[in-house]
């Protein structure tokens, strides 16, 4: 799965006016096309690490105003969306540090993908569940997990995206997904 | 492939499905942010700007540093009005001495007052709190 591959989104109105100056405008434009394509993907993810809509939606506003305010001092723009999944990331452990997305917003705020009851109900449960181990993880092996089983990401493009050593991050991967077992069987 | 690996899969992608293709909110870059200031947020979690709100911290922020340092310096003086100046040295109130010097009679029977020689004695030094005998100092004899 490709994080990026989410389906373009349709631009919104709704910007605020932008700052005097071309170099604002621009800067503006260029933040704006990257919400465009790429929003929804990082929500997504911000998402799954939180598993809370609106704490990953502000998460993710954060993020592109984060790099609106510093896109004049981003020396290779080409890098915008890694320092967007970068700042988003970062984002979440601070959502996590501050507890603001509960346990308990966890299992019922969010819209039920199944389609019969039953399901609905057996799907919440698995999702709580799932979601409070997580967030029982300390924040490398819990991102470590989410890049790769959610974005199938690779170690060695875990570590390219968050400079952590190729040797870390299998141990982390490792670690996470013993303890993640460990809770899980308990629970269950 | 674990079960629990399946069982990750399986619930991120049931997560990250539940925002759909265009449930991105509208990108606003007029704005601090809502780290900057989650408070901002109402209940129902939508934006508001906050400048205006925020706008009398400072004085509100001052306003108390000035009147606690206020209040700390007014009780600071009628603290130190109120106790007079210090005694030079240490207060001997409530000292007891570890030692303590005792007479002792070495003569069967005290002179006379106004005899020719007087009581013989030596001094005795002991512990205060035990009141065992530590020195014993004899005079010469006259």
């Amino acid at each position: 799965m490709n994080l990026y591959s989410g389906p373009a989104q349709r631009h919104r109105p709704g910007i605020a006016p932008a700052p005097a100056g071309s170099g604002d405008q621009d800067a503006q434009a260029a933040v704006t096309a990257l919400y465009r394509d790429h929003a929804v993907a990082l929500i997504k993810l911000a998402h799954v690490m939180l598993a809370s809509r609106t704490t990953a939606e502000d998460v993710v506003q954060d993020a592109f105003y984060g790099l609106y305010r510093h896109w004049n001092r981003l020396a290779d723009k080409d890098k915008a969306v890694g320092y967007l999944r970068t700042s988003v990331l970062n984002g979440c452990r601070t959502a996590l540090r501050r507890k603001i997305s509960s346990p308990e917003i966890i299992a019922t705020r969010e819209p039920m993908p199944a389609t019969s009851a039953e399901a609905a109900v057996l799907w919440a449960a698995e999702r709580g569940e799932v979601a409070r181990a997580l967030r029982r993880l300390p924040n490398r092996q819990r991102e470590v997990l989410v890049l790769t089983y959610y974005l199938d990401l690779t170690g060695e493009q875990i570590s390219a995206e968050t400079g952590i050593r190729a040797t870390s991050i299998r141990s982390a991967r490792h670690r996470g997904l013993a303890a993640l077992g460990r809770v899980l069987k308990e629970s269950s | 492939m674990t079960r629990t690996e399946d069982r990750l899969r399986t619930i991120f992608n049931g997560i990250a499905d539940e925002i759909p293709a265009g449930g991105a909110p509208p990108l606003d870059l007029g704005s601090r942010g809502f780290w900057s200031n989650p408070a901002a947020f109402d209940r129902n979690d939508e934006w508001r700007p906050a400048t205006r709100s925020r706008r009398w911290l400072p004085a509100v922020a001052a306003s108390l540093a000035i009147a606690v340092l206020t209040v700390a310096a007014v009780i600071g003086a009628n603290l130190s009005a109120g106790r007079g100046p210090r005694p030079a040295g240490p207060s001997s109130v409530g000292y007891v001495p570890p030692y303590y010097v005792a007479l002792k009679l070495l003569t069967p029977e005290p002179t006379r007052p106004g005899g020719l020689f007087p009581a013989r004695t030596e001094a005795v030094v002991r512990s205060t709190a035990t009141g065992a005998t530590i020195a014993t100092i004899t005079p010469p004899a006259p």
